[in-house]
């Protein structure tokens, strides 16, 4: 047995491997296990490494004596080993297997290491230690016993290596932890604690940060689990404060612990017990009156310690009260006299933390007194400093930290301080003064206002405290301070006074949210209602001065002060609802009372802004969910309601007044501002809602339902007085029930909105629109029921010439952000896509819905509003044979050509949505041709037919109308990439050729159309749009027409046709799409230019250059080399381009676009090529941007003086 | 970073970022007289109390030494910088002077214009009509001439170009000094009366020194002609001249600065043109 251990102790030693040893290790571990750790055996394990111990201790000596350190040394890593293998054996042993004597031998053998050897022995038996203290039978009398072995070590200690003295350490750790052993150690050394001492001598030197952590650790358990008796609390302050400020070379290798970490080990200490006070304060305070010795960073780090201290220490009567007046005077000029944020900020938390500690917890509240003198003291060296411009914002910021620290002193000194800011109020030294007041006065506000909210019964504490004082302090603020200066402030402020008004308010804000502080727990607000509708009053008459005031009387107002107006409504709206009937009343009333039939642009302006204003802050939150007095819950949809509601009102009384279209449009755009606000505010929204309406018997959306399911619990008596829908809707509105307990997902707040914007939709779509056989009043007959413009705005439309398109446009909008946000199903079940062309006229459905000329343009673009968002599965419906889709379309490409009928392009818009939203029916035969397939083969059949007409020549335009007609059909095919289009590309480029030469110059330049992004045409809209269309497009429109494109001479003019055709493709292609070819495509462009700046341009203006100068901008950004060789001839048709033509000259001058282009293109050059390329352009082209410097377009003068500003460098 | 406010050196307390900044301009020979500031925070560290007592400065009777030190230095900092030839402007924040690059863009900037591009968009109307396209190309968003209206240059367009320049003693615009006043611009004959965009017209600016002895004057003239002489077309004749009785010697200045030659001088002269172009940099 003897020898099998020795051999293993042997093989340990002689082991270079980890892993090797451990197995050494487990296997005698196993045996001693096997044996149950009799006596003989461990005493075999224990005498195995006997054989180093006896042969190092003499070769020890005899070094020693010879001198021969060598040979020691090498003995030292054996005995090292050896012992290793005993501590190893240890870690590998099952910790219940050794009997208690065992125990105690091995911890004296290992405890007897450190007085005997200290070179090899302390690692293995630190190491040895720590498994025995884990042992079953380990007893607390040897967890004292080790800590005076290990003591023993004394000036030792430090020759340790760093991981040795980490195993120490957390020997340590663990034993002072361990409660047995803590008791043991009181019992043993009583209320001197001796030990502590001893081990302050060992490891008072220590600088390794792993290790500090723990022995900072190790100190704060001495202090907060021991009772030292002020000598040693001393001894261990010294030793932890000679630490501070701790910091950290910064090292290549990581060591795992942060100079963070270590300041942070350090405060726990500073602040682990409060018998530590009577040494952390005065020290702490005399480390940060060291005057400019005291860094930013320590000066922090001092602050924030004696924070942590003030925030930690238990008994504030005995361990904070007698140090208020050292901290408060050294502390006061940080803030004071400070001019760095950080230090002030700090400062002014230690500050707070004394108040919130004086204050007690909730359940043991201290004496008031020590709060009481801690405020007074603060406030005698502050509030007369408030009179003192240049210190009021400082002592402003002392005072009202110390006010604030806690409700109870809020409620002692609170109205003293607002007394004191309003006399200094009174006497201003200067706008600025006033300024800091209010914001110091704003700054109480705000804290009043978190208090309040925090407290939610009433507490005994209020009772206590009477609020009488607090409530007449603040109550009075509104007339004593906020509405003078109001007066003083708001007519055209200027300078100063600009700051000065937006802390007002701020303030007036700040104000209606306050409540009382009730000793029963009920919470009202702190002003009357009537002085809330004043102050409502105040801010809207302010948001409202662009319509009441004139240009030259609001030349002062500023977007900063409009913006804080707009913020503080926002609160106010959100805070209390007595606020928003004043609001919407008055803007009501300011708005509608105004002669809006011919308004001046500033008006619409100034209307503008009012309404996106109102919609913002009445919309842009949602207001918190109450219990309202009948029981019921308040309803997050309130503000909504109320809003669409009053402006749907406003749409009306508008309208009887004959307002422009405009008008009615901006009144609209509140609506839809309103719903693009809310969903904003509803966020995260779910990606889509999901809506299920019930159906009448006839199949037809049952729309009064979902209207109902929707306002249903915002009728509340709360609200009444407020407007709703039943102002509108009376009968729809009569039988309206509240619904029972709401659940509070937003979720729910969303669909409900959802539900009810789709139905505001409706409501204006039916608005609009009227059920007739006649249009405008002639009558048709036999016609069957059709949808016109409602008469009373197509009177408007016909009286006053009035453009409906503003007012469309926005309907337009809203239809389509609302149905974007339902999902495929719930469109399909509303049946929006038949909605949109019946437009929410069901008994419509066998009328005439169809684009026609009588139909005006406006109705298509309603339809283009709901189809434009719609998924393509919510479509299907449309394409049944003959259905929908088929009829809209053949009217379409029916309509007899009429150039002169320049109408709005939403029914091309329509044919383009579907076309492109086409989805072939499952249940439809494969050989039967597609909706697609059909009504390209009309448009091209139409086309074809048209262009061999001979008559072309006379009228061109009719020409041009087909080619237009037959493009819009191509339109919606391409970014699907459809199958049946190649092959009816031919025609197109016949038509590109035409012999009439306006027909194919015209078909040339509207090729872009095909691969332009359409907002209709997006997959934002649902689209069906594939990732590398245009590619595609380019290979089978543009490539084709290369070989007849060049060159480009006057034999063949149809060539210029072609060279167009191509660049009006790739000019809304990337360059990746045409990059290959970019050595032709240069060669056409300077054709193009050539002819189009020529003698002789034809009938081509000089603007149809502008996709040659765009093309030519997207390759100087991408491959200028290609240029080069071109370069002669590019800057003359550059020159060309910019250049006004000569007196006298019968050259058309370029267009503004062209001049831009130009100008751009020529401002990119000096940074693309080497002077040698330029310079002999320099002078002509200094000229030029000279003169374009005069440009009559101030966009062209600027982009002009940058680019000269490049070429001029060129000198 | 030191900032000069109000006639004071706002500091941090910091002796180390004081000392960096006067180094900082010695070496780069800046405009706030290093040496006699650093000259000025040598005697307030050594001798803090004699010069507290010189300016009256009474400190609190427990107030630290390291806020003395600061007080005395500060009053040292506003004496010494008392040789500037104005020390004290009036300034004008950038906010409020008139421009109508800044009025446009700080017309939409509240959160309650999120969503105009939306709502009040001019585009929506009208994008893709028939009629729009027989004529001429397609519009495009960025192409479209009817985004680039005819806007001949005006009094406003002038001030823009020039009320962006540096003053070369402060560092604040000649705008925001109330050097050039939109007031104190004006285009002959009116550009509003004379369509024909090759007329001569003339351009006089008259600049207004912060005080009647400024020495800068003639070079804020010169920076302000300069400015205009890159930006204007040719047909523009440049009259820049000190605004009557606002400068002791402004007959002088005025010769100067109508002097061709000595202009041209001027601009050859490696120096001046190094201010000059630092008082350019910040134009856009």
């Amino acid at each position: 047995m003897a020898t099998k251990f020795r051999d293993w102790a042997l093989q340990y030693v002689l082991a270079d491997e980890d892993t090797a040893r451990n197995e050494i290790a487990t296997k005698a571990a196993k045996e001693i296990e096997s044996s149950q750790a009799s006596r003989p055996v461990l005493g075999s394990w224990a005498a195995s490494v006997g054989e180093w111990l006896v042969s190092s201790t003499d070769a020890a000596d005899e070094s020693v004596e010879d001198g021969e350190e060598t040979q020691g040394s090498g003995d030292i890593v054996a005995r090292a080993k050896a012992l290793d293998f005993l501590a190893a054996t240890l870690q590998a042993l099952d910790k219940s297997i050794l009997k208690p004597d065992q125990v105690k031998m091995l911890a004296a053998f290992f405890g007897s290491m450190f007085n005997n050897d200290t070179k090899a022995g302390i690692t293995a038996s630190a190491k040895a230690l720590r498994q025995l203290t884990t042992a079953k039978n380990f007893k607390p009398q040897l967890g004292v016993k080790m800590i005076q072995d290990v003591c023993q070590l004394k000036e030792d200690f430090r020759l340790q290596t760093a991981a040795t003295r980490l195993d120490l350490y957390e020997l340590f750790q663990y034993l002072i932890q361990d409660p047995a052993v803590a008791s043991e150690l009181q019992h043993e050394y009583g209320a001197s604690s001796g030990f502590m001492v001893d081990l302050v001598q060992l490891c008072s030197h220590e600088r390794d940060p792993k290790n500090l952590m723990v022995w900072f650790d190790i100190i704060t358990t001495l202090l907060t689990s021991y009772a030292p008796s002020d000598e040693v609390t001393e001894e261990l302050f010294k030793t932890f404060s000679n630490y501070f400020p701790i910091s950290m070379r910064t090292s290549a290798t990581s060591v795992g612990v942060t100079a963070d970490d270590l300041k942070l080990g350090l405060r726990r200490c500073f602040s682990a017990h409060q018998r530590l006070a009577r040494l952390t304060f005065p020290y702490l305070i005399q480390r940060l009156d060291q005057g400019d010795a005291v860094t930013v960073a320590v000066k922090l780090d001092i602050l924030k310690t004696l924070q942590a201290c003030i925030e930690r220490y238990e008994n504030p009567q005995s361990s904070l009260v007698p140090y208020i007046d050292k901290i408060w005077n050294s502390l006061k000029y940080e803030v004071r006299n400070g001019e760095v944020q950080e230090t002030s900020d700090a400062t002014l938390e230690v500050l707070r933390a004394i108040g919130t500690k004086l204050n007690g917890t909730a359940s043991e509240p201290l004496d008031v007194e020590p709060v009481k003198n801690y405020i007074d003291l603060v406030f005698g060296d502050s509030v007369e400093d408030l009179s003192n411009p240049t210190y009021t914002k400082q002592a402003g910021q002392l005072c009202a930290t110390v006010v604030a620290s806690s409700l109870r002193a809020f409620l002692l000194q609170g109205s003293r301080l607002v007394d004191a800011i309003t006399q200094n109020i009174r006497q201003p030294k200067s706008p600025s003064h006033t300024k800091d007041l209010m914001f110091l006065l704003n700054a109480l506000l705000k804290e009043r206002r978190t208090f309040t909210q925090s407290v939610r019964d009433g507490t005994s504490f209020l009772l206590e405290n009477p609020t009488e004082k607090d409530s007449t302090a603040f109550k009075a603020l509104f007339h004593q301070v906020y509405l003078p200066l109001w007066k003083q402030s708001s007519t055209n402020p200027f300078g100063e006074h600009i700051g000065l008004l937006k802390e007002v308010i701020k303030g007036l804000a700040l104000l209606v949210c306050q409540q009382n502080l009730a000793s029963d727990g009920a919470q009202d607000s702190l002003h009357s209602a009537e002085e809330c509708k004043e102050i409502a009053s105040l801010l809207t008459h302010k948001v409202l001065e662009p319509l009441t005031l004139s240009a030259n009387d609001r030349v002062s107002a500023t977007p900063e002060v409009e913006q804080e107006l707009t913020q503080a409504l926002r609160t106010v709206v959100v805070e209390s609802r007595c606020v928003y009937e004043p609001l919407l009343a008055n803007s009501k009333a300011a708005i509608v009372a105004r002669d809006w039939r011919a308004p001046s642009e500033r008006s619409v302006q100034s209307l503008q802004e009012i309404v996106a204003r109102i919609a913002y802050v009445t919309c842009s939150e949602l207001p918190a969910l109450k219990t309202l007095s009948n029981g019921s819950a308040s309803n997050q949809l309130d503000s909504f309601v109320c809003l669409s509601s009053v402006l749907l009102q406003m749409f009306d009384s508008l309208l009887v007044k004959k307002a422009h279209p405009e008008v009615l449009g901006l009144i609209v755009a509140g609506v839809h501002g309103a719903m693009l606000n809310f969903r904003d505010a509803c966020a995260p929204l779910p990606k889509e809602v999901i809506i299920n309406p019930t159906l009448t018997a006839q199949g037809s959306v049952d729309w009064d339902g979902l209207f109902k399911e929707a306002i249903s619990g915002t009728k509340q008596t709360e609200g009444a007085g407020l407007w709703h829908w039943s102002d509108l809707l009376p009968d729809q509105c009569s039988d309206l029930q509240a619904k029972g307990p709401r659940t509070e997902r937003e979720h729910d707040v969303f669909a409900d909105f959802t539900r009810l914007s789709l139905y505001t939709v409706r409501y204006l779509y039916l608005r609009v629109t009227k059920l007739t056989p006649s249009v405008a009043g002639q009558p048709e007959e036999g016609a069957h029921p059709a949808i016109r413009v409602a008469d009373d705005f197509w009177n408007l439309c016909e009286d006053a010439s009035f453009s409906l398109d503003p007012l469309f446009v926005q309907l337009q909008g809203m239809a389509s952000l609302v149905s974007r946000s339902l999902d495929a199903a719930s469109q399909k079940s509303l049946q929006l896509a038949v909605e949109g062309f019946r437009l929410f006229r069901e008994s419509a459905m066998n009328g005439e819905l169809v684009h026609s000329p009588k139909r005006a343009a406006q109705l298509d673009g309603l339809t283009l509003g709901i189809l434009e968002s719609l998924w393509p599965d919510a479509m299907v419906d449309l394409y049944k044979p003959g259905g929908l889709a088929f009829d809209f379309v053949n009217s379409y490409l029916e309509t007899a050509p009429d150039p002169k009928d320049a109408r709005e392009g939403h029914a091309d818009a329509v044919v383009s949505v579907l076309g492109n939203k086409y989805k072939q029916s499952p249940h439809g035969a494969s050989d039967e041709p597609t909706f697609y397939q059909s009504i390209l083969s009309n448009a091209v059949e139409g086309l074809e037919n048209g262009l061999s007409d001979p008559r072309l020549d006379q009228q061109p335009e009719t020409g041009m109308r087909l080619v237009y007609q037959a493009l819009t059909v191509f339109e919606g095919g391409f970014p699907r990439q459809d199958k049946s289009i190649p092959k009816y590309i031919p025609v197109l480029h016949k038509a590109i050729a035409h012999e009439v030469p306006r027909v194919g110059w015209y078909a040339a330049l509207s090729l872009e159309r095909l691969v332009r992004e359409h907002p209709y045409l997006s997959t934002d809209s649902h689209a069906i749009v594939r990732p590398l269309y245009k590619q595609w497009a380019y290979a089978i429109l543009a490539k084709p027409l290369y070989p007849s494109a060049l060159p480009v001479n006057q034999e063949y003019p149809q060539g210029i046709n072609n060279a167009m055709a191509i660049l009006s493709v790739i000019r809304r292609c990337s360059f990746a799409v045409y990059g290959d070819d970019v050595q032709d495509i240069i060669r056409l462009i300077v054709a193009i230019l050539q002819k189009l700046f020529g003698p002789d341009p034809g009938y081509a203006t000089p603007s149809d250059a502008i996709a040659a100068l765009a093309v030519l901008r997207e390759i100087l950004d991408e491959d200028y080399v290609a240029l080069r060789e071109h370069l002669p001839s590019i800057m003359e048709n550059l020159v060309k381009a910019v250049a006004r033509p000569v007196r006298g000259s019968s050259r058309k001058p370029p267009s503004a676009s062209c001049r831009k282009l130009g100008v751009q293109i020529l401002s990119g050059l000096p940074s693309k090529f080497e002077e040698r390329y330029l310079l002999r352009y320099s002078l002509q082209i200094n000229r030029l941007l000279a003169e374009s410097c005069g440009d009559p377009v101030r966009e062209v003068r600027r982009e002009a003086m940058a680019a000269r500003e490049r070429w001029a460098k060129l000198d | 970073m030191i900032r000069y406010r109000n006639g004071l050196w706002q500091s941090a307390l910091s002796s180390k970022v004081i000392k960096n900044h006067l180094t900082t301009c010695i070496n780069t020979k800046s405009i706030c007289k290093p040496i006699t500031a650093l000259r000025a925070y040598t005697k307030a560290y050594t001798r803090p109390e004699r010069y507290l007592r010189l300016y009256s400065y009474r400190p609190a009777p427990n107030e630290p030494t390291r806020h003395r030190l600061h007080c005395a230095h500060t009053i040292l900092f506003r004496m010494e910088r008392s040789d500037l030839d104005n020390a004290n402007p009036t300034i004008l924040n950038v906010s409020q002077l008139p421009s109508r690059r800044q009025k446009q863009s700080a017309a939409r900037k509240g959160p309650e214009n999120r969503y105009d591009d939306v709502l009040f968009s001019k585009k929506q109307s009208g994008a893709y009509g028939f009629g729009n396209r027989v004529s001429s190309w397609p519009s495009s968003d960025e192409e479209d001439d009817a985004d680039l209206p005819e806007e001949p240059i005006d009094e406003l367009e002038i001030y823009d170009l020039i009320s962006s320049i540096s003053d070369p003693e402060h560092p604040h615009t000649l705008g925001q000094l109330s050097v050039v006043n939109l007031s104190d611009i004006h285009i002959t004959p009116s550009p509003s009366e004379n369509a024909d965009p090759e007329a001569l017209r003339t351009v006089t600016v008259d600049i207004t020194p912060t005080i009647t002895h400024c020495s800068l004057a003639t070079v804020i003239g010169l920076a302000v002609r300069v400015r205009l002489e890159q930006a204007l077309p040719p047909n523009y004749r440049l009259d820049i001249r000190m605004k009557k009785d606002s400068h002791a010697q402004d007959d002088q200045v005025n010769k100067q600065l109508k002097d061709k030659e000595r202009v041209a001088a001027a601009l050859e002269n490696d120096t001046l043109r190094g201010v000059l172009d630092k008082m350019l940099l910040t134009c856009v």
